[in-house]
């Protein structure tokens, strides 16, 4: 079993959207879960776990390390734009690239369920990438767990361009690349040879997201109403060990 | 294995040569750019990926997602695996290592 595999449409609209409520209602709320704006600003949760779309998390500024260097966060801008990673269990550190030694925070229990069913992996560490249009990712590997089990990766929200792409199989031999339209409910599993491809996301197409999910997290949540018509989330999940 | 690769190496010319390519195309012209494996047109025939048998899902993958939810799924249709013939399915500990060829 190795290669890149395509599931198109696998997850259904409820699984789509419990994953949205769980990845951000819950989880972003935890403090075990650390995401890129820790990285250069003190970050303070809303109370009593309450969501950050919560109206009690209206008021939440977030101030920086170095105010030298760093602007303070308010939450319009922090869940608009500011906000582009989240970290669920394995903390991995992007300035080193590595893994911190210790065992890692629990993984949340029903997403490594779901994703555990449905890949032939285990769900140990994951990152949820937010995208609007205009936002990329560039190039890279990941390169960083001790082993070569699979990665899933499943898609939420505005339809991404994911470039995946390997050397060729001789030296001269010209590169071997793949580009793939991913739609809301998408997932992938890169394993064998393509679990270190480099791969890139280079363009958000806006307008894209399916007219069902776009009003998340929905009118309940004040200003936040229509939050996921602009966004694509897409949900990365690792084997941190053999 | 993994530990084996640069973290911090650079990516080859030619595939970023491909991501700049479409981080500038206009977004109109992926619906017709016949190179991108649209994930929607897979259960038709495609040139650039194939029905994979390879890899299977549960059988009561009903159950998973109900279990996931707390409560029901409505119908869908029959999810199916494909593999993109691009990237080959090669043995990770024959291809990946130092001097590997990625």
């Amino acid at each position: 079993m190795v290669g890149l595999f395509v599931y198109p449409s696998l997850l259904p609209q409820e699984v789509q959207i419990q994953l949205l409520a769980k990845s951000f209602h819950r989880d972003l709320s935890n403090q075990q879960h650390q995401t890129n704006v820790h990285m250069f600003h003190h970050v303070t949760y809303p109370p009593n776990h309450d969501s950050y779309f919560a109206a009690s998390a209206n008021d939440l500024v977030f101030e920086p390390k170095d105010s030298a260097v760093h602007k303070s966060i308010t939450m319009q801008q922090y869940l608009t734009k500011k906000l582009r990673w989240i970290t669920l269990g394995g903390q991995y550190d992007w300035t080193n690239k590595v893994y911190p030694d210790g065992p890692p925070p629990a993984f949340p229990a029903d997403i490594k369920g779901l994703v555990e069913n449905l890949f032939p992996m285990k769900a140990e560490a994951a990152i949820v990438n937010l995208y609007s249009p205009g936002d990329t990712l560039s190039l890279h590997r990941d390169v960083s767990e001790e082993c070569d089990q699979p990665l899933a990766s499943i898609s939420l929200g505005c339809d991404g361009i994911f470039v995946i792409g390997l050397d060729g199989a001789e030296p001269g031999e010209p590169a071997r690349v793949a580009t793939l339209r991913l739609r809301s409910g998408d997932a992938v599993l890169m394993s064998g040879e393509s679990r270190y491809a480099w791969h890139s996301v280079p363009k958000i197409l806006e307008g894209t997201c399916p007219t069902w999910m776009q009003q998340w997290p929905g009118s309940e949540w004040q200003q936040w109403d229509g939050w996921m018509a602009r966004k694509r989330i897409n949900l990365n999940v690792r084997q941190m060990f053999d | 294995m993994a530990s084996s690769l640069d973290a911090h190496a650079k990516p080859p010319d030619s595939i970023r040569q491909i991501y700049k390519h479409f981080q500038k195309l206009d977004p109109r012209a992926f619906d017709q750019d016949e190179g991108i494996i649209d994930t929607h047109l897979l259960h038709e025939k495609h040139s650039h990926a194939s029905p994979s048998s390879l890899l299977q899902l549960p059988a009561n993958i009903r159950d998973v997602f109900a279990d996931f939810v707390g409560g029901q799924i409505t119908a869908t249709e029959e999810a199916k695996i494909y593999s993109v013939d691009a990237i080959p399915g090669k043995s990770a500990n024959l291809n990946i290592g130092s001097g590997a060829v990625i």
